[in-house]
């Protein structure tokens, strides 16, 4: 489906206030498959993403009313569901152990890496990269890689410093760059 | 400022493109079910206690121009039968036969019009209520039935103070005629 402009987001999340079923039905279409895919990057099972998603989508139903419009309706649905699955990670004791381990709390530092030719073939590459990293490593990535928040972002998120975000971040495409290169 | 490495560079540039998975439409129906049986609570309450307010308003209302209901109301023996839970097509049928049989009384001691057009009121409201019964989710017929049980009981109760106060004012009209 096509994003809906923001007057349309408008009167469909107005109309979802209302319990309109149909833009109900059009507002998780012009989400639920970015959100989806969010969901199988940090959980990277696809059971586990769509349990997920669909108790991320309920939340968002039925308070739809606490939405004020401060954000964009899709950074608040993309917050619910990244707190959703960063839930789903603590219930299954996947929480971040290696992220709050002192052993990570390395400065973040600017590394030269040896330039890779990315081109689309290797987009499923990156994205097995990616989900083979461990939870830590992978959350943070995730975060700021694919959601597009930056580090203090993701320290007020995971409940880190910006330095452990930083440099699990670092140590993350650090890991990715060696996958591509095998 | 971070500088935007390759790889960064690369995953901003295609984006959209590491989002092609498509999730099963079964999620969408099990939000669906969810949601809606939350919304339809949600509005059947506003709408049943609208409509609760409306139908007491409309009892209140009626008993008070009539000037019987709200004086001396005692729980009759057939509104304590009602609450042991007897099944309400049972405690419909006793109480329609009871009110026909009150009606039947009522034309028979000439009570004015206007008495049978208010007590359409009522009728009128519990339709109203039967038809609420037929929309609310499956579970929550209790709160309908109990108001459809004391409409009957509220109906019946004025049926018989009418029926009381008519009943001495005939007899001494027959008196004085003989």
């Amino acid at each position: 489906m096509e994003q809906p402009n923001t007057e349309d987001i408008h009167s469909l999340v107005k109309k979802c206030l209302q319990g309109n079923h149909k833009a109900q039905y059009d507002l998780y279409h012009a989400f639920s498959k970015a959100m989806y895919n969010t969901c199988l990057r940090f959980l990277s099972d696809s059971r586990d993403a769509e349990e997920t998603l669909q108790n991320a989508f309920i939340l968002i139903f039925k308070n739809i009313e606490s939405f004020r419009g401060d954000a964009t309706i899709g950074a608040w649905i993309k917050k619910i569901v990244i707190y959703q699955c960063i839930n789903k990670l603590k219930e299954k004791n996947l929480a971040f152990q290696d992220l709050n381990s002192h052993h990570y709390e390395i400065p973040y530092e600017e590394i030269n890496y040896e330039q890779l030719e990315y081109n689309q073939s290797m987009i499923p590459m990156i994205t097995e990269a990616v989900a083979a990293l461990p939870t830590g490593y992978k959350t943070v990535c995730n975060l700021y890689l694919f959601e597009g928040y930056d580090h203090e972002e993701i320290a007020n998120i995971l409940n880190i410093s910006v330095a452990t975000s930083k440099s699990q971040y670092s140590r993350a495409k650090q890991k990715i760059r060696e996958t591509l290169r095998k | 400022m971070n500088k935007i490495d390759d790889l960064e560079k690369f995953v901003q540039q295609e984006r959209e493109f590491f989002d092609m998975k498509i999730p099963n439409e079964k999620i969408w129906e099990n939000i669906s079910k969810q949601v809606n049986a939350h919304t339809m609570r949600t509005v059947w309450y506003r709408s049943n206690l609208f409509r609760s307010i409306a139908a007491g308003f409309t009892l209140l209302v009626i008993g008070g121009s009539i000037g019987f209901l709200l004086a001396n109301k005692k729980e009759s023996p057939l509104w304590n039968i009602a609450i042991t839970a007897k099944p309400f097509t049972d405690f419909e049928m006793v109480s329609q036969k009871s009110i026909n049989e009150k009606l039947f009384q009522l034309r028979e001691l000439n009570a004015e019009e206007s008495i049978f057009s208010d007590l359409q009121q009522i009728d009128r409201s519990m339709e109203e209520l039967k038809k609420e019964l037929e929309r609310i989710p499956s579970g929550q017929e209790k709160i309908i039935l109990e108001q459809l049980k004391r409409g009957y009981q509220t109906k019946i109760d004025i049926l018989d103070k009418i029926i009381h106060r008519l009943e001495p004012k005939t007899q001494k009209q027959d008196e004085k005629a003989i």
